[in-house]
């Protein structure tokens, strides 16, 4: 008797405590979540949560309609907002896989803190996702374009964020703990990339499969820079250029020379490396960008002789001569026009003279508006591609 | 239970476990909040202090190779005196018992089951603490064995995992937080880890004797201080200082950073599993030296009969011990004088009312009697 006492113990016991916990969600019961779009509505802010409907997504079942669906809701808090969404929502928006954030420019020239602390503070949200500022346009619109390619909008942001950055130097993929060192590390100013869409015909006509081209695209554009948590402006992807090489973000991209004839030739950096250092020259700070490129001749359409080292040589040092006007376009912008420190030159001031960033620190933008900056880069040309000189150059006449 | 005999090895992997314990995920938001990109130093600093700590404590227990301290402390005070100086230790176990379930079911209600009572969580983990006490040291000791190659394997993949996370400009500059800041961070490496071990004051004379014993016990030490520097080290190099002080489990966040080719990620998991096995480890030896403590104190012929109402006061407590983890968080801080309190100066005054009792009469004093 006593034996089966036990047995009945450790059943019901296992039976309660080992069949998993009671506020246990099933996957039909969540809406997961992809992509957020936060505007500002008078005093509310308003969240656009892009949800996956899981039907289209998959490949057997899927097709004819949209893969995800917009629900909207309003909230004096961003948390109320987002509980407001299950007025809308059948399913409780589950974050842990949100891949985008989208800021409307209006949120994001109040501040971004405040936004992010709910998305940090809450547990399910992982810190990878990434923080874009839509440009011109409400947020909203961001996450109500389709994608062709990728079925998902906010994937398709996501990586079409992660794929750019890493082949073309304008672009910079900014993940939300990125963001959040930028904004507690002294020193340093934080950036966001920026993204608009293209295209007049109304978004929603965008879902239709139908075209080849779409009407309604996402563009990737200029790159916002902030002031502390407030957006002070924007960059031009020429500037923006120069911000990634000096902050070494720069992977691999493509960048063009003009030759003496006004044709141009394209260049493919392979790889680039930045390191920055700071000396100083009568206990003022002088920092020094040194930049080391390797790269292909990609595309020649002028008439050079490509085959002989001297050329090469040519090409190398006018290329080093581009890549620092670029930087010191985009340092000059920053120093005269917003007088703000993107770069993390006082960072470095930081970390190597600390003693010398005590005294700097108090109107530290200031004196980065008077900073001298030394330009040093060394291209390496290493190969031209499959043939050498061009067919322009061994076309019969 | 007295006559349960734990090996060297074991004690071994028991201080190891017992130093990684809680602080495997909380250490290094209270050392960087006090000496921000200077923690790693601190951690160094408190491992250099905290291991003579530990070694401080193996002699002192070995004054009376076969008594605890709260039997040794009656034999050297009387028994007025010297209950008083037991049940001020056994009131620390609990305390330590309660607070630490506490950390356990913050931790988990803040990650994972958000909504859950509290206190289902407690439970639980009672429940599992009155089963191993009722199973005895041996078996404690035995269970840390097993699991200790299969946690030092996740631990050491955790490490290389985040390797490519790490940035090693976070820890610039070097020293200019300041001596004063750097120190007093020290002392929650040193403290949380080291001078808690006066647990082992109880559980030292449970283990089998060797010739080993206090090289067995001086590596599981060094191995745990090393493991406490490197998770100190990794989270800042990976999380970096400015962020990591408003984060509550920072290594958990430094976790959940691992990405290895879009394809290895979302494994913060296995760190959650190897935090909660040595924290209940923690948990365990402390509630064997509250349990241990009592039957000697009350002279009980075994601990059976209080096991499970202990372990009740122990649930109650760890509810009742903070309002909210922003209290405990506060808290934390005292707890430090505490810890010192009972890992070096009452030990260090007892050991010398044993020096004057031994020169002044008494010559058979560590003759065991009992």
């Amino acid at each position: 008797m006593k034996r089966i006492g036990q047995m009945i113990v450790v059943c019901v016991l296992s039976l309660s405590l080992m069949t998993g916990c009671w506020n246990r969600r099933e996957l039909d019961e969540l809406g997961i979540l992809s992509g957020v779009a936060i505007d500002r509505a008078g005093k509310d802010y308003q969240v656009a949560a892009q949800v996956i409907i899981p039907d289209q997504v998959n490949s057997r079942t899927g097709g004819g309609k949209a893969p995800v669906t917009l629900y909207k809701a309003k909230g004096a808090t961003l948390f109320e907002a987002f509980r407001n969404l299950t007025t809308t929502s059948p399913r409780k928006i589950y974050t842990a896989h949100i891949q985008t954030l989208v800021l409307s420019e209006e949120v994001a020239h109040e501040g971004v803190a405040k936004v992010l602390d709910l998305l940090v503070r809450n547990q399910e949200t992982r810190m990878n996702y990434v923080v874009m500022v839509a440009k011109q346009v409400p947020a909203e619109q961001i996450m109500n374009v389709l994608t062709p390619l990728e079925k998902v909008p906010a994937d398709s942001l996501f990586n079409s964020l992660e794929t750019s950055s890493n082949i073309w130097s304008p672009v910079s993929k900014i993940t939300v703990d990125m963001l959040m060192d930028q904004l507690t590390t002294e020193g340093i100013h934080p950036v966001l990339p920026g993204v608009t869409t293209t295209g007049n015909a109304p978004a929603s006509q965008a879902a239709t499969k139908e075209e080849i081209d779409v009407p309604v695209k996402l563009v990737l554009s200029e790159l916002a820079v902030f002031k502390g948590d407030k957006l002070a402006g924007w960059l031009s992807p020429s500037e923006a250029r120069g911000y990634n090489y000096i902050t070494d973000k720069v992977k691999s991209s493509v960048g063009h020379l003009k030759c003496p004839d006004g044709k141009l030739l394209a260049i493919e950096i392979i790889r680039t490396k930045t390191k920055l250092k700071c000396m100083l020259v009568n206990g003022e700070p002088v920092i020094e960008v040194l930049v080391e490129t390797d790269s292909n001749i990609g595309e020649e359409t002028c008439n050079l002789d490509i085959s002989s080292p001297v050329t090469i040589k040519e090409l190398e040092q006018n290329a080093e001569i581009r890549a620092n006007t670029l930087m010191k376009k985009s340092v000059d912008t920053m120093q005269q026009k917003y007088k703000i420190d993107i770069f993390g030159f006082g960072n470095l001031i930081y970390k190597t003279h600390p003693k010398l960033w005590k005294t700097l620190e108090k109107d530290w933008d200031e004196h980065f508006s008077k900073l001298q900056v030394i330009y040093k880069t060394k291209m390496h040309i290493r190969n031209t591609g499959m043939t050498s000189n061009s067919l322009t150059r061994i076309m019969k006449e | 239970m007295a006559n349960g005999k734990i090996s060297t090895k074991q004690l071994a992997v028991l201080v190891i476990y017992f130093i990684i314990g809680d602080m495997l995920l909380v250490l290094p938001s209270l050392i960087v909040s006090a000496a921000k990109q200077d923690a790693w130093l601190s951690g160094m600093l408190g491992f250099i202090v905290g291991w003579p700590v530990a070694w401080f404590l193996y002699k002192f227990s070995r004054l009376y190779p076969k008594l605890t301290i709260v039997q040794y402390s009656r034999r050297l005070l009387g028994k007025w005196l010297g209950g008083l100086v037991a049940i001020f230790y056994l009131y620390y176990y609990l305390t330590n018992v309660s607070v630490i379930l506490r950390e356990v079911g913050d931790f988990i209600t803040t990650q994972f089951l958000t909504e859950t009572p509290i206190m289902v969580i407690h439970l639980l983990m009672v429940i599992l603490i009155i089963w191993s006490m009722k199973s005895g040291i041996e078996t404690i000791a035995r269970t840390g064995e097993t699991f200790f190659p299969w946690n030092a394997l996740l631990f050491i993949a955790l490490i290389i995992l985040l390797l490519p996370q790490v940035q090693m400009d976070r820890i610039q500059p070097i020293m200019t937080e300041g001596l004063r800041n750097i120190n007093y961070a020290s002392l929650y490496s040193s403290t949380f880890t080291f001078c808690e071990m006066n647990v082992f004051l109880m559980i030292l004379p449970q283990v089998a004797n060797s010739k080993h014993t206090e090289r067995d016990y001086l590596i599981g030490a060094f191995l745990g201080g090393m493991a406490i520097c490197s998770i100190v080290m990794l989270t800042l190099v990976v999380i970096g200082p400015n962020l990591i002080p408003s984060l509550i489990y920072p290594t958990y966040s430094a976790a959940q950073k691992i990405n290895i080719g879009n394809f290895l990620q979302r494994v913060e998991a296995i760190l959650a599993i190897n935090w909660i096995i040595s924290t209940y480890f923690k948990i365990i030896l402390n509630f064997y030296a509250l349990m241990l403590g009592l039957t000697q104190l009350l002279k009980l012929r075994d601990t059976r009969s209080m096991t499970v109402p202990v372990g009740l006061i122990a649930f109650g407590l760890a509810f009742a011990v903070t309002p909210n983890t922003v209290h405990f968080n506060y808290m934390i801080n005292y707890y430090i004088y505490w810890d010192i309190t009972c890992a070096i100066v009452l030990p260090l005054l007892l050991y010398a009312i044993h020096l004057i009792r031994k020169k002044y009469g008494h010559p058979n004093l560590q003759q065991d009697r009992l």
